[in-house]
């Protein structure tokens, strides 16, 4: 790689825009030459002098406007209290109880709709947005992107390694998703907060098998068609790592 | 939109890049109260076209309403004034090729420095900077919200680069530190 070349390609390889056989080129260059290691200086200093500047951010008052005026609306529970005032507070309570279940949305179709993502990513281009074996980089690359973060543990040394992440929506919520390699399998770890999601430990649907579980506020869901116990033995893996 | 779930989503999906959107809005435009109004507008407008959204990463799609209504407010206030045409999301060509300057100190440069040299950057570049460094978006994302080619942003933001290290190699040089 010449000067000219290197110097073209600085800005991207300092905002790791270059595929990897370009960055190693730009840092063979700079590991040989003085004169583009001084710009290589000289750009990360301006890089990292903005980002140290303090940006603009809206006033307190703007934003609750604001999340007021287009978020959720508060919960209307008025009709609740008449009810219970005149005293039908048991028939009331078994209407509600019985409303909720009826309008919980049914295991099935998170199951259902988790599994036909899984599916789809099994596609050639669908499997991840970000590529990556580096929780480092798959990690931080979800900030921002998706209101939950996620835990990415490194189980490479279990032989199970990560090959990165995606986002997807499940019942309409943004859901980030760690994708794992085991031997000829893979399996899809989608981290969820707002949806309901099964009670029980795991499942089996359609030959995949499911795993469930909850962990610092966040659900945990893994699918794959891997065995059940080789999926149960990931799930313990991964909880063990996330704890020590 | 008028179901829960709907406003829900709105919220977690589109509602928390508010600061984000605001921050673009407030370097394009320079004011504070243009940049709350701006936004506002967007956000109405985004909210109509919610369920057109198919990505379920937002900001790049907010951030491309909130750009567009900044620069027709830009054009509008323009056409009302009979201000000359703003070149400043034209081309600058002016700027020359000399290799960087090597070894600027710009870690002594305070924050009040950087933020003028970023503001004295013609907009077609700022809002590049802002959303490189400030939002840490890719330039795939950039190039989403500004409707150019992936190439187009590489350019702009190398120019940009050179400007901001220009600019603040002047102000070492006017007032060493």
């Amino acid at each position: 790689m010449t000067c000219s070349e290197a110097n073209q390609a600085m800005n991207a390889y300092i905002d790791g825009e270059l595929g990897p056989v370009e960055e190693a080129a730009v840092r063979n260059h700079l590991s040989t030459c003085k004169l583009c290691q001084t710009e290589y200086s000289t750009h990360q200093s301006l890089k990292s002098s903005i980002r140290k500047t303090s940006n603009f951010s809206p006033s307190p008052e703007f934003e609750a406007r604001m999340r007021k005026s287009f978020g959720t609306p508060p919960k209307k529970s008025r009709w609740v209290f008449p009810v219970w005032s005149f005293g039908g507070g048991a028939i009331c309570a078994s209407l509600v109880w019985g409303a909720i279940l009826l309008l919980q949305p049914r295991p099935q179709t998170i199951e259902s709709e988790i599994l036909t993502s899984h599916i789809r990513s099994l596609m050639p281009g669908h499997m991840v947005d970000v590529v990556s074996s580096d929780r480092h980089t798959v990690g931080p690359w979800f900030s921002g992107k998706v209101p939950l973060a996620p835990q990415v543990i490194d189980l490479k040394n279990q032989q199970i390694p990560l090959l990165g992440g995606r986002l997807d929506l499940i019942s309409g919520s943004p859901a980030a998703v760690l994708v794992y390699g085991l031997r000829n399998h893979v399996i899809s770890l989608y981290v969820l907060r707002d949806n309901q999601v099964p009670t029980h430990r795991s499942t089996i649907r359609d030959g995949f098998n499911f795993r469930y579980w909850d962990a610092k506020g966040l659900h945990y869901i893994a699918v794959s068609d891997c065995d059940a116990n080789a999926l149960a033995a990931f799930q313990s893996l991964y909880e063990s790592r996330a704890h020590s | 939109m008028n179901n829960r779930a709907e406003a829900d989503r709105f919220e977690s999906m589109v509602l928390v890049h508010l600061g984000s959107a605001f921050a673009l809005a407030r370097w394009i435009l320079g004011n504070d109260q243009t940049a709350e109004d701006v936004v506002q507008d967007a956000l109405v407008s985004a909210y109509k076209s919610f369920s057109t959204l198919r990505s379920p990463y937002a900001k790049p799609w907010l951030l491309q309403i909130v750009r567009n209504r900044c620069l027709r407010h830009i054009e509008e206030k323009r056409r009302l004034s009979y201000e000359p045409l703003d070149e400043s999301f034209q081309e600058d060509t002016s700027l020359r090729n000399e290799s960087d300057p090597e070894g600027i100190l710009l870690r002594k440069l305070d924050e009040e420095d950087i933020h003028d040299a970023i503001e004295a950057l013609p907009e077609y570049m700022r809002e590049i900077v802002i959303m490189r460094e400030f939002e840490d978006m890719s330039y795939a994302e950039i190039s989403q919200v500004i409707g150019s080619p992936i190439g187009t942003v590489m350019s702009r933001l190398s120019r940009a680069r050179k400007a901001l290290a220009d600019n603040l190699r002047e102000k070492l040089q006017e007032s060493p530190l």
